[in-house]
C-alpha cells in the first residue's frame, strides 16, 4: 500500500468540505436541490482554490441517486464510480493536452450521445484558456446548442485568456484565494485527523507560505512532517521553503536602522551560507518592509493583512517614516527585477543595502538623493555623447567594410513617427503598459524576443495601433529589428492583446531628440509637426539561424508531418 | 556519488527523503529544484536504487538492481532526458504509456524526468493527470534548473524539494583537492556553483591569465597610473575577439570591484586575497558611488554581452565608464 | 555458452521473436535477443518491456538433432545485429560462443563475427509462465473472442484504461468486456474447470498483435494470468504482455435487461442495408443514422446537409414491442454486426434515449450501442 499525499487525502468530497468558496457553494447548494442547473458554467480562480474538486461535487450531485439534492451522497453507485475517476457519464478533459480543434470537435459529436447511466453527462474542461482558437470556435458552437443531458464545467487560472463569446455564454464564478485563517482552520483538521504533533507557529507560517491555495498548503504541510523529527516547528517550515523567519529579518532591518552596513552584509553572507536563497531572501525582505509600512500606518493591526507583527517588528515600525519605507521597497524592488535578469544575485542584494543605508545616513535624504540621481544622469548623457562620436570615428567605417555581408543598416522613416506623436492614444498606452508584463505569459517559449520586448519603454502609441519602443540600450533595440525577430514579435503582441501593432522601436537618445523637436513645436502652436529625417541607421544584424528562433513551432510540425515535407520558408 | 556524499552536500533535501520513507510518507511526485550542479539526478536515481536495492546496506551499488538502474536497464525505473536540448512528443508519448501500463517486474514504477522545463507546456500538461493521480506504488521525479520556467500547475501537484548550491567554501574545497592554488580557487568559487564546470574552468588555460588581466587593469584603475585600454592592448588575452574570454573577464572583474567595496566598507571576508594591502593602500582614491557605478558599468556590460553587441565598443565604454 | 545449431530453424525463431524487439527503448539492453541454452535445447526472448515473445527450440525435431551443445549458458547479443548475420550464411549449421561474458562469436564456413554484448544479468526478469492452472481455449475460439471484443475499445489515450478489454473471472464465468463509453462488448465464457477471481485489463493493441500471431495455427492456447503481467502459449512460442494499470469502470450497471422493442434481422441482409445508407456519411464525420420503426417495415436514413439525404426500407423478420425512432452511428452497428457469426441477430432497444443491444443465438456474446438525440 503506498502513501497518499495529505492534499489527495483531504480533496473535498462534497460541498461542507469545502473551504473559504461559501458564496459559491450557497449558490450551488440552492440550485442543485431546486433542479436548477444551468449547461454551462466558468470557474475562475487561483490554483488550489478549489475549482475542479468543486466541479467533480457537482457532477456527483447532479447525477447521485439521491437527486435532486444538495450533496452528493457518495455512497450510491454513481457517486462511487465517479470518485474513482472512470464514470461513463462524467469527461475531465485537460485542456492543455487536448487543444486541438479534432479534440473539441470530437467532444462536440460526442456530446450527443445520451448519457449511459445518470441522467447528465458532465464535461469538466481544465486550464480551458489553453484551447487553441480554431478549438474555441468549435466548442462555441457546442455551447451555443448544448443538448439537454449535458452540462459543462469550464476552469481555467487566467480568464482574461477566455473569448469574451464563451464567457457570455457560461455562468460565471470567481473563486477567491483561500484566506490565511480558512487555511489555518482546514490544516487542524488535518493534522488531528492525521494526529500530528504540529506548533501553533508552525501551522501559521505554513498557511502564509501557501499564498491561498490549498493544495501548496498541504503539500507544505506534507513535507513539514517529513522534515521534521517528532513534533513540526516553525523553523522546520522555514528550512523547507528557504523563507527567513521574522527574527531574523528584524536583525537585518535593525543593523540597517543603525547604520551597520558591515554587519548587515556579513549577516547576510551568514543567511547565504546557511542555504537561503538570494532570491527569496530578498523577497521576504520586501515583504518585512511592506508589513513595517502597515504597521505604521494602521491603528490596529490586522492580522491577516500583515505577516509579521511582533511586538519587536512594531517597535521597530515606530522608529522608521514612511516615505523612507516606500523609498527602501522601491530600491529592493528593482533589485529583485535586476536579480531575475542576471546571475548575480549577491551583488544587487549587497548594493540594495547600500544605497538603503546612503539613503538613512543623508538627514536630508531626499533632496539629496534626488540631486544625487540627477547628476549621475547627466554625467551618463555626456559619456554617451563621447561614446558615440568616438563611435563614428572608430568603430563605423570599419564595420562597414568588414561586416558589410552581416550588417544592414535600417532607417526609420521620421512619417512613422510623426504620425504617431501626431495621433497618439493616450488610453491605448496606459493598457498596454499596464499589461506589458504579461508578455510573459505562461509560455516558455520564445522567451529571448518576449525579454526583448518587456525592455522597450513604452513611448507613444498611435490609433492606429503604432507603437513607439525605446532602448536604454541600443544593441537591443537593433536586435529587435532582425527580420526574424521582428515578425515574431509582432505575433506575440498580436496573441498577448488580440490585436496587430507595429512596432517602431528607437534608442532612447534618438528618441528623446526628436520627442523635444516635436514638444518644442507643439508649444509653438504648430498643429502638425514636422520632425527632421533621422539620419543615423540603426545596424542590424542580418539572421543567419533560423532554427533558433522557431524551435516549438518546427519541431510540432516535424513531428505532425515529418522532416521531408517541413519546409521552413522565409 | 555515493549517498553519503549525497547527504554532506545535500542535507536538507536528503533529511525529507529518508525521513519520508522511513515514515511511509513518500510523496508520488517530488520536483527538485536548484541550480546546475546540485546533484538533482543523482539524488534521483538513488532514490531508485534505494526502493529497489536488494543489499542490506541500501543502495549497495553492487546487486543487479543497483547495477540495472545505474545502466538504465530497470524496466520499471523510466528516465527521461531531453534530447537536443528538448523532451520531444514521442519521449512524452511514450512516457504516458509507461504511466498507463503494469510493471514488467513486481515493484513500484519510478519515473525520472530530467529538465522538465525542456518539455513543451502543451507535453507537460498531457502529463498532469498521471503525476496527480498515479496508480498506487508510482513515483515520479521531475528536475529543473530553472523553477519560474515550469507551469504553476505542474509545481502544485508535486513536493518541491530545493537543492542548495553548494557552499563556496565547499567548492573551494574541493578545487584545493584538485591541486588547485587557493587563490585561483577561490575566484573559481564564484564564477560557478557546478562542481565539474569548476573544475574545467581552473584547469582551463585562460582564467591564469584572464585574472592577471583584471588585476593589472583593476590596479591600473583604482591607483590611477596606468591607462587601461593601453594594458589591454598590449595583453596576449584576446578579449577583444574571443567572446568567451570577455564574458569570463567581466566576471572576474566583478569580483574584484566587490572586493573593493568590501574592503571600502571594511568587511574583511575578500575573493582576491593577494590584493587586500593594494586595494587597502589606494582606498581613498575611490568613493562608495564610484564603487556601485563601476559595478553597475560591469553588470551593464555583461548584459550588453548576451544581446550580442560588439565587443570594441563595448570595451570602449566600460572602460571610459570605469576610469 | 557454446553451442551448434542448424541456421534454418535458428533463424526462423529469431524472425518469431523479433516482432517484440523494440527499435527505440530507452533501455539498451533491450535491443538484445536473450538466449538461454539449456540441456534440452534453447530458449529465445525477445521484448519492447510492453510485449515479450518467447520461443524454444528443442535439441530434436522430429528425431533430427538439430543443436549441438558444447556448454550451457545465457547471453544478451544485438538482435539486429545477429539477425542480419544469420542471413548472410548459406551453410547448413552455425556455431555461437560467448567469451569472457562481453564477446559473442558467430562462425560459420570462413567468417568469423565477434560482437559485443551486454550484461545477460541485466536482462529483465520476466516470468513467463507464473500460475499453474491456465486458461484453457482453442485458438479459433480466442481469435473469436479477440474479434468481438476490440472492436469496442477507445482510441483516445486521455483515458487509457479504456484502450484494453477488460478480462475477470468471477466463480469460473470468464467476462470479456470492451467500451469506449459509447459502445461497449462483451463475451462471457462459463470454463468448466476452478479458476481463481481475477480482474485485469488487456491492452487492446497486444490482443491485436498476438490475433495475427496465431490465427493460422489451431491447437490449444494456454492463457496465464497475473495481476500484472498475461502470458499466451501456443505449442514452443509464448506471447506475453503487461495489463494496464487501475480499476476498469463497472459496466454491469450499463446492459440494460428490460426491453420495450425487439426486431430480428437476417444479419448479412441488414450489413448490405446499413453499408449503403452510409454511403453518404462523410469521411471521419460521425455517421449519424436513423431507425424510424413502424409495424410493417422499418425506415434507415441517413440525412447529411452538405451531401444529400438516403432512405431505405427493411423489413424485420420478427419483431415485438413499442413502436420508436432512434439514431446512432451507423459504423457502430456495422462493426458489431460483422464480428457475429450468426445468421440472424436481435436488436433489442429499451428506448429512444436509452442504449440497445445486438444479441444472436449464441448467447456469449452482446454488443452495445448508444443512441443520439435526435431532433
Amino acid at each position: 500500500m503506498s502513501y497518499k499525499t495529505l492534499y489527495r487525502t483531504y480533496r473535498p468530497q462534497n460541498f461542507y468540505d469545502v473551504v473559504g468558496q461559501e458564496h459559491i457553494t450557497r449558490t450551488f447548494k440552492n440550485a442543485l436541490l431546486k433542479n436548477k442547473v444551468s449547461h454551462a458554467y466558468l470557474f475562475t480562480g487561483p490554483r488550489g482554490t478549489g475549482k475542479t474538486s468543486i466541479a467533480k461535487i457537482i457532477a456527483k450531485a447532479v447525477n447521485c441517486e439521491k437527486a435532486p439534492t444538495s450533496e452528493p451522497c457518495n455512497v450510491c453507485k454513481s457517486c462511487i464510480s465517479i470518485n474513482s475517476g472512470f464514470d461513463n457519464d462524467v469527461f475531465e478533459i485537460d485542456a492543455a493536452s487536448n487543444n486541438g480543434v479534432d479534440e473539441i470537435r470530437e467532444i462536440r459529436d460526442k456530446v450527443k450521445y445520451a448519457p449511459s447511466m445518470g441522467r447528465f453527462k458532465v464535461y469538466i474542461i481544465d486550464e480551458v484558456h489553453m484551447l487553441s482558437t480554431g478549438a474555441f470556435n468549435a466548442l462555441l458552437k457546442t455551447l451555443e446548442e448544448p443538448p439537454k443531458h449535458v452540462i459543462f464545467i469550464l476552469a481555467t487560472t487566467e480568464p482574461h485568456k477566455i473569448p469574451a463569446t464563451i464567457i457570455s455564454r457560461c455562468q460565471r464564478f470567481d473563486f477567491k484565494s483561500i484566506s490565511i485563517k480558512d487555511i489555518i482552520y482546514r490544516i487542524k483538521h488535518v493534522v488531528k485527523e492525521e494526529n500530528i504533533k504540529i506548533e501553533d507557529r508552525a501551522i501559521i507560517t505554513i498557511a502564509k507560505n501557501a499564498q491561498g491555495g490549498m493544495r501548496d498548503a498541504l503539500s507544505l504541510l506534507d513535507q513539514a512532517i517529513s522534515f521534521s523529527d517528532d513534533v513540526v516547528t516553525e523553523e522546520n517550515v522555514h528550512e523547507i521553503t528557504g523563507t527567513v523567519s521574522e527574527e531574523k529579518l528584524y536583525t537585518i532591518v535593525e543593523s540597517v536602522v543603525s547604520n551597520n552596513t558591515h554587519q548587515v552584509i556579513e549577516y547576510i553572507d551568514v543567511l547565504i551560507s546557511s542555504g537561503k536563497e538570494p532570491l527569496r531572501l530578498l523577497e521576504n525582505l520586501i515583504y518585512y518592509y511592506r508589513d513595517l509600512f502597515l504597521i505604521k500606518k494602521m491603528n490596529i493591526i490586522d492580522e491577516q493583512l500583515v505577516m509579521y507583527h511582533s511586538e519587536d517588528t512594531k517597535t521597530l515600525a515606530k522608529d522608521l517614516n514612511e516615505k523612507n519605507i516606500s523609498q527602501i521597497i522601491s530600491i529592493l524592488n528593482n533589485a529583485q527585477y535586476e536579480m531575475r535578469k542576471t546571475n548575480y544575485p549577491r551583488v544587487f542584494i549587497e548594493l540594495a543595502i547600500f544605497e538603503i543605508v546612503s539613503l538613512n545616513k543623508n538627514k536630508i535624504e531626499i533632496e539629496k538623493a534626488q540631486i544625487l540621481q540627477i547628476k549621475k544622469n547627466i554625467d551618463f548623457e555626456e559619456v554617451k555623447v563621447d561614446i558615440k562620436q568616438e563611435n563614428v570615428v572608430n568603430e563605423k567605417p570599419v564595420e562597414v567594410k568588414t561586416n558589410h555581408d552581416n550588417v544592414e543598416a535600417k532607417y526609420i522613416d521620421i512619417n512613422d513617427i510623426e504620425e504617431v506623436l501626431n495621433n497618439g492614444n493616450k488610453e491605448k498606452k496606459l493598457n498596454l503598459m499596464l499589461q506589458w508584463n504579461s508578455i510573459y505569459g505562461s509560455d516558455i517559449s520564445f522567451t529571448n524576443i518576449k525579454q526583448i520586448l518587456i525592455d522597450g519603454t513604452i513611448e507613444a502609441v498611435s490609433k492606429s495601433n503604432k507603437i513607439i519602443l525605446s532602448y536604454e540600450v541600443e544593441s537591443i533595440c537593433a536586435r529587435l529589428y532582425e527580420s526574424d525577430i521582428f515578425t515574431k514579435a509582432t505575433e506575440i503582441l498580436e496573441e498577448v492583446f488580440h490585436e496587430k501593432f507595429t512596432i517602431i522601436a528607437l534608442p532612447k537618445r534618438i528618441w528623446n531628440e526628436k520627442k523635444e523637436e516635436f514638444t518644442e513645436q507643439y508649444r509653438n502652436k504648430v498643429k502638425q509637426p514636422k520632425l527632421t529625417p533621422i539620419t543615423e541607421p540603426i545596424l542590424v544584424k542580418k539572421n543567419n539561424n533560423k532554427y533558433e528562433f522557431e524551435p516549438e513551432l518546427v519541431k510540432e510540425a516535424i513531428s505532425l508531418f515529418g522532416e521531408d515535407i517541413v519546409k521552413i520558408t522565409n | 556519488m555515493s549517498l553519503d556524499n549525497l547527504v554532506k552536500l545535500q542535507p536538507k533535501v536528503l533529511k525529507i527523503l529518508i525521513n519520508s520513507y522511513k515514515k511511509d510518507r513518500l510523496a508520488h511526485a517530488y520536483l527538485f529544484e536548484g541550480e546546475k550542479g546540485t546533484n538533482k539526478k543523482e539524488v534521483a536515481i538513488e532514490f531508485a536504487k534505494v526502493l529497489y536495492c536488494e543489499g542490506t546496506d541500501k543502495p549497495c551499488d553492487n546487486c543487479i538492481n543497483c547495477l540495472r538502474i545505474e545502466h538504465n536497464n530497470h524496466p520499471n525505473v523510466l528516465i527521461i532526458e531531453p534530447e537536443n536540448n528538448s523532451i520531444k512528443k514521442e519521449q512524452v508519448i511514450y512516457l504516458q504509456k509507461e504511466y498507463s501500463k503494469t510493471t514488467l517486474e513486481p515493484g513500484p514504477k519510478i519515473y525520472i524526468i530530467e529538465e522538465i522545463d525542456k518539455m513543451s507546456n502543451n507535453a507537460s500538461n498531457s502529463i498532469l493527470k498521471f503525476i496527480e493521480e498515479p496508480q498506487p506504488n508510482t513515483y515520479t521525479i521531475l528536475t529543473t534548473d530553472n523553477l519560474h520556467q515550469i507551469l504553476p500547475t505542474i509545481i502544485s501537484r508535486c513536493q518541491v524539494l530545493n537543492f542548495q548550491p553548494l557552499l563556496k567554501s565547499q567548492i573551494v574545497d574541493f578545487l584545493l583537492e584538485n591541486n588547485i592554488e587557493l587563490d585561483i580557487a577561490k575566484i573559481v568559487s564564484q564564477l560557478t556553483n557546478d562542481l565539474s564546470r569548476a573544475l574545467e574552468i581552473a584547469n582551463g588555460e585562460e582564467i591564469v591569465n584572464v585574472v592577471k588581466l583584471v588585476i593589472d587593469i583593476m590596479r591600473a584603475i583604482l591607483s590611477k597610473n596606468e591607462n587601461p585600454l593601453i594594458i589591454i592592448e598590449d595583453s596576449q588575452v584576446d578579449i577583444v575577439n574571443n567572446k568567451k574570454l570577455l564574458e569570463l573577464f567581466l566576471d572576474v572583474s566583478l569580483i574584484y570591484q566587490r572586493d573593493v567595496e568590501h574592503v571600502k566598507n571594511k568587511i574583511e571576508e575578500i575573493v582576491f586575497i593577494n590584493e587586500s594591502s593594494f586595494i587597502k593602500k589606494y582606498i581613498d582614491n575611490i568613493d562608495m558611488d564610484k564603487i556601485i557605478s563601476n559595478i553597475d558599468h560591469i553588470i551593464k556590460a555583461k548584459i550588453n554581452l548576451d544581446y550580442n553587441a560588439y565587443s570594441i565598443s563595448l570595451i570602449d565604454t566600460l572602460f571610459i565608464n570605469l576610469i | 555458452m557454446k553451442f551448434k545449431i542448424q541456421n534454418m530453424i535458428f533463424s526462423d525463431a529469431i524472425n518469431n521473436v523479433i516482432r517484440a524487439l523494440s527499435t527505440k527503448t530507452p533501455m539498451p539492453i533491450l535491443k538484445s535477443i536473450k538466449l538461454d541454452l539449456v540441456n534440452e535445447g534453447i530458449y529465445l526472448t525477445a521484448s519492447d518491456s510492453n510485449i515479450t515473445i518467447k520461443q524454444f527450440v528443442p535439441t530434436f525435431i522430429n528425431d533430427k538433432q538439430i543443436l549441438y551443445i558444447e556448454e550451457i549458458g545465457n547471453a544478451a547479443i544485438p538482435g539486429r545485429l545477429l539477425q542480419d548475420v544469420l542471413r548472410k550464411v548459406n551453410e547448413e549449421f552455425v556455431e555461437i560462443a560467448l567469451y569472457e561474458d562481453k564477446f559473442i562469436k558467430i562462425n560459420f564456413k570462413n567468417s568469423d563475427y565477434t560482437l559485443n554484448c551486454l550484461d545477460v544479468r541485466e536482462y529483465p526478469n520476466i516470468n513467463l509462465i507464473s500460475s499453474n492452472s491456465p486458461i484453457k481455449i482453442e485458438v479459433n475460439k480466442l481469435v473469436e473472442l479477440i474479434r468481438q471484443t476490440v472492436i469496442s475499445i477507445s482510441t483516445n489515450e486521455s483515458r487509457p484504461i479504456l484502450t484494453g478489454v477488460n478480462l475477470k473471472i468471477v466463480n469460473n464465468t470468464m467476462y470479456c468486456i470492451s467500451t469506449d463509453s459509447y459502445r461497449l462488448s462483451q463475451k462471457v465464457l462459463n470454463l468448466d474447470y476452478e479458476l481463481p477471481n481475477i480482474n485485469i485489463v488487456i491492452p487492446g493493441k497486444s490482443l491485436i498483435e498476438f490475433e495475427k500471431i496465431i490465427t493460422n495455427s489451431n491447437g490449444l492456447v494456454d492463457i496465464h494470468l497475473t495481476n500484472n503481467i498475461i502470458s499466451f502459449k501456443l505449442d514452443n512460442i509464448i506471447f506475453q504482455s503487461r495489463l494496464l494499470d487501475g480499476t476498469y469502470p463497472e459496466t454491469s450497471r450499463l446492459i440494460p435487461k428490460d426491453f420495450g422493442l425487439i426486431q430480428e434481422f437476417n444479419r448479412l441482409e441488414l450489413i448490405e442495408v446499413i453499408d449503403r445508407v452510409s454511403l453518404l456519411s462523410k469521411e471521419g464525420a460521425s455517421n449519424i443514422i436513423k431507425f424510424d420503426i413502424y409495424e410493417d417495415k422499418t425506415i434507415i436514413s441517413l440525412d447529411s446537409p452538405e451531401i444529400g439525404k438516403v432512405v431505405e426500407e427493411i423489413v424485420p423478420k420478427k419483431q415485438e414491442g413499442s413502436l420508436i425512432r432512434i439514431g446512432f452511428n451507423s459504423k457502430f452497428l456495422l462493426d458489431a454486426l460483422r464480428v457475429l457469426n450468426q445468421e440472424n441477430i436481435l436488436v433489442k432497444f429499451t428506448g429512444e434515449v436509452r442504449p440497445f443491444i445486438i444479441k444472436t443465438d449464441d448467447d456469449s456474446v452482446t454488443q452495445l450501442i448508444l443512441p443520439v438525440r435526435i431532433e
